[in-house]
């Protein structure tokens, strides 16, 4: 009989332990997680659950009977504190050693810690369920709320907040909001969207300092501007946790190190989502992806490298974020020194940017355009040819370039 | 708890005791059903709970909004006037003996 341990109970966690059953694994199987919940989806957390929209038992990626007749030990609100490569063991919080033959890494991230000032102060952060049940009743009571950082988790939140009657304020240090993710076009599109929702939103600034008075927060931002609220939420980013994996000695360079088949330089030892940093075969460079498309797929091939079936999967990766009514959804992981072309006009609710590179589609944004995303994303996998005016052009409809594509490849075979 | 079948892709059966009001994409999983993926969590954003509902069952299920439509678009396997996304219908104690046949990629 040979044991299967799994450390962290995400959402990579969770379809790693199923994966593994459905790729004909039938002993043991143990699923160890930090938090005291059921792996949950995080997505909604900024979203629909904020909101009070969904319930807590409509995260559950799976329902508890799910495992249970899986034979999936899942063993909750149990942190792992060390590995033992040697005696292939895991040492728990609790004093508890697990044996495995084979161990998978899904420990996740931690949101970055951001203090201000001289430290007194630090933001809160959304990115556990327990952070969202805590957020949720606060924003429920009322009041106002800072938030720092324009990524996606500042923004969804100031989303969720505003349509709960907050007064949001949110500051973000660069020029434009979704800096790092985003094209110009979209972030544009993203701040107007919140400045008409009543968001006031600024950009280029930093916070300086909080002070508390009168049992508000008082924050010093860097125009030399106060900004008075009940509470201050910080959304800079998640750190990969791959301090367990790196106390171990397993290689990590700001995430755990994997191939593209999800293997550690350890042959007993696999990882998955947001804690690892990858060899991507279709970016074809090594990278960290924060996203649950991901996270699902990579622990699939996490789970058919246990099962010594390795395989490596070309595909394009993908994300999406929901603020208000707007859908917004990305296709590939563009690089700087690509050619971006509007589709659509940037002023409307309606618009997409593709990305080129020497003819190629490497990517493709999306405002409330599900079909260019869902075609884009086939594109890209297939790197398809594409000129900027087709790129540009609203008549032709991507789909008809996935059927050029399809005969071009095929005269070709 | 109605008996829905979802068959693969290549034919492999799996009978599911799905939960009135539950998405059909969710009983899918609870399942352990492969080649429904859901990655985006039910909101119709990703397109990869895609599949093809039984012709007599179509009547029954809410239609597909403008939304939904547009994701059915640009999904990878052929689009049928059968295909759906799986994580927008709930289920219906009507639903006892329906088939869902699950396409060969969701991505």
């Amino acid at each position: 009989m040979k044991t299967v341990v799994i450390v962290g109970a995400g959402q990579a966690g969770s379809e790693l332990a199923v994966a593994l059953r459905q790729n004909g694994f039938s002993d043991r199987i143990l699923l160890v997680g930090a938090e005291r919940h059921l792996p949950y989806q995080r997505p909604p957390l900024s979203k629909a659950f904020l909101r009070g929209k969904v319930e807590q038992e409509a995260l559950r990626t799976r329902a508890l009977d799910a495992y249970t007749n899986a034979g999936i030990e899942v063993e909750l609100d149990t942190a792992a504190v060390a590995i033992d490569r040697r005696t292939r063991s895991v040492a728990l919080a609790d004093g508890r050693m697990l044996r495995y033959d084979k161990l998978a890494l899904t420990t996740g991230g931690s949101p970055r810690p951001l203090r201000f000032g001289s430290g007194h102060v630090a933001g809160r952060t959304l990115h556990h369920l327990d952070d969202a049940i805590a957020l949720r009743q606060e924003l429920q009571s009322g009041g106002t709320l800072l938030i720092v950082g324009g990524g996606f988790i500042g923004l969804e939140t100031a989303a969720a907040a505003t349509d709960m009657g907050i007064a949001v304020t949110l500051v973000e240090a660069q020029p434009r909001v979704l800096a790092r993710t985003c094209p110009p076009a979209v972030s544009a599109f993203v701040e107007r969207e919140h400045r008409n929702h009543g968001v006031d939103l600024r950009t280029g600034v930093s916070v300086r300092s909080v002070a508390q008075r009168d049992g508000a927060l008082l924050a010093e931002l860097s125009d030399d501007t106060v900004v008075r609220a009940d509470l201050i939420l910080t959304g800079v980013g998640i750190a990969p946790n791959d301090t367990l994996a790196a106390t171990a000695g397993l290689a990590v360079d700001d995430g755990v190190l994997v191939d593209a088949v999800a293997r550690t330089e350890d042959p007993d030892i696999v990882a998955a989502g947001d804690c690892t940093r990858q060899w991507h075969g279709f970016l074809g460079r090594s990278v960290r992806l924060e996203s649950v498309q991901n996270a699902t797929d990579q622990a699939r091939i996490a789970a058919r490298t246990l099962c010594g079936k390795p395989t490596e999967r070309f595909a394009a990766p993908w994300f999406w974020s929901d603020q208000y009514d707007h859908k917004i959804q990305m296709a590939g992981l563009p690089q700087t020194g690509d050619t971006e072309v509007v589709r659509g006009d940037p002023s409307s609710n309606s618009f997409s940017v593709v990305y080129l590179r020497n003819g190629i589609i490497t990517g493709l944004h999306a405002v409330n355009r599900p079909r260019d995303f869902t075609v884009a994303r086939q594109l890209v996998t297939a790197r398809a040819a594409m000129t900027g005016d087709e790129a540009a052009s609203e008549d032709l409809p991507l789909s008809e370039l996935v059927k050029r594509h399809q005969s071009t490849a095929e005269r070709r075979a | 708890m109605p008996e829905i079948r979802f068959i693969e892709a290549d034919g492999t059966p799996h009978r599911v005791e799905a939960v009135v009001g539950q998405s059909l994409k969710q009983a899918a999983l609870d399942h352990l059903v492969p080649g429904i993926i859901g990655d985006c969590g039910g909101c119709a954003s990703c397109g990869t709970c895609h599949a093809y509902i039984d012709e007599k069952y179509l009547p029954l299920l809410p239609p597909a909004d403008e939304n939904e439509e547009m994701i059915l678009e640009g999904v990878p396997a052929s689009r049928t006037s059968n295909s759906r996304l799986t994580c927008q219908i709930p289920v219906t104690a009507d639903m006892a003996g329906m088939e869902v046949q699950i396409p060969d990629t969701q991505f």
